[in-house]
């Protein structure tokens, strides 16, 4: 799992990092011929829903589940600051038979930049390749369940209660994904991402399993995918 | 960029994505805790006043808490475990060495220390007090009072012969 990890970390890193560079090399020479044309501050708003979030209790055993959408802006059809909201929740028994349980709503802020230049000649297009960064926060109550502490020398069992504990988690994505018009101001797309948790877990402390918006809490990194269908006005 | 592609690059992201998420739900935590007790005798060389401390390995000791069916023995062994109460702050242990039974009481301060879903929760301890009967033990000494996974190396109690 590791390897697969390193393979996606190294081929986002090339993503982000080489095309960006052949963009701006394309971008120098179409700056020549067509710094005259003339683009709005103001493109637009696209609503974005989410799809595989949908999905996601198939891909948890049904742990976990979140809904969300997004309203994206267009600026200067380079930067697209977006805010993202949503509903996440989890209700997961573990082989120790402990019970986790939390729902809450989610934000993200953030800006995505589209690495995509328009080629000479090339027709007019609306197609996308985003990469950006989001910084994500959710204020959410938990509730561990079933915690016995069990004495097998002396005998004996304790149950130790961890109910309703609230908490504020912070966390930052590095995104990237595609987005293509397949009907007009229709757009679908998926992105990829990695977060890191900004919050850190109490050592000893009873930490959340599932933090809504964030996944689970396995570490201070999680990878996702988001598969969108959006309308833009 | 055609549909066609869009459509490809999407059901390849899905399959590397399903099979990257499992989870294995082992816990890997180190849940390791103990309190250990080394057993010394002291003696005194008069003409040089020097007091030296050396290890002790009776040819047997026996270990048993009160109320507790199973005995553990140990053979040559200058070194002891005390399996403290997860419980309740108080460990009553019946210890014999050679023929020579003493009684043993820690008095612990315990702490529960949740770890994870798959791993529950993990108890730790912090000795307060030692005391025991004089029999085969001339005193005893704690010589360090948290009993964790960090401290599972270590020696927390000494007991003088």
């Amino acid at each position: 799992m590791l390897k697969k990890i390193s393979k996606y970390t190294i081929s986002l890193f090339l993503c982000l990092v080489i095309l960006p560079i052949q963009a701006q090399k394309r971008g120098q020479h179409i700056e020549q011929k067509t710094d005259t044309v003339k683009v709005n501050l103001y493109n637009g708003a696209t609503v974005y829903a989410d799809i595989v979030s949908l999905a996601s209790p198939l891909f948890a055993k049904a742990a976990t589940y979140s809904y969300e959408g997004a309203i994206q802006v267009d600026l200067l059809h380079k930067y697209y600051p977006i805010f993202e909201l949503g509903y996440a929740g989890a209700n997961k028994i573990s082989n120790e038979n402990i019970g986790f349980n939390t729902n809450a709503l989610f934000g993200r802020l953030g800006v995505d930049f589209n690495l995509q230049k328009k080629k000479k000649d090339s027709k007019p297009t609306n197609n996308m390749f985003q990469a950006g960064l989001r910084l994500g926060m959710s204020n959410f109550r938990y509730s561990i369940t079933n915690v016995v502490i069990t004495d097998n020398y002396w005998g004996g069992t304790e149950a130790v209660p961890y109910n309703n504990i609230a908490t504020t988690k912070m966390w930052f994505e590095i995104v990237a994904g595609v987005r293509v018009e397949i009907a007009k101001n229709i757009f679908m797309g998926w992105s990829v991402r990695n977060k890191n948790l900004l919050s850190k877990d109490n050592i000893g402390g009873p930490n959340p399993w599932y933090i809504p918006g964030f996944g689970i809490n396995s570490g201070n990194s999680n990878w996702a995918i988001n598969y969108v269908i959006g309308y833009h006005f | 960029m055609t549909n066609k592609h869009l459509v490809n690059i999407i059901l390849l992201f899905s399959l590397i994505f399903t099979s990257s998420c499992s989870n294995d739900e082992q816990c890997r935590k180190d849940r390791y805790i103990r309190t250990t007790a080394g057993i010394y005798t002291v003696s005194y060389n008069p003409t040089t006043k020097i007091r030296t401390t050396t290890l002790l390995s009776p040819d047997s000791i026996s270990v048993q808490g009160f109320g507790v069916d199973s005995i553990t023995d140990y053979k040559k062994k200058s070194t002891i475990l005390f399996p403290l109460n997860k419980i309740t702050n108080e460990s009553d242990f019946r210890v014999r060495f050679n023929e020579i039974v003493d009684t043993v009481k820690i008095l612990h301060t315990n702490y529960n220390a949740y770890l994870s879903l798959e791993c529950g929760c993990l108890v730790t301890h912090s000795i307060d007090t030692v005391i025991s009967t004089n029999h085969f033990i001339d005193s005893v000494r704690i010589s360090v009072h948290d009993v964790n996974t960090s401290t599972s190396a270590k020696e927390n109690i000494k007991i003088y012969n």
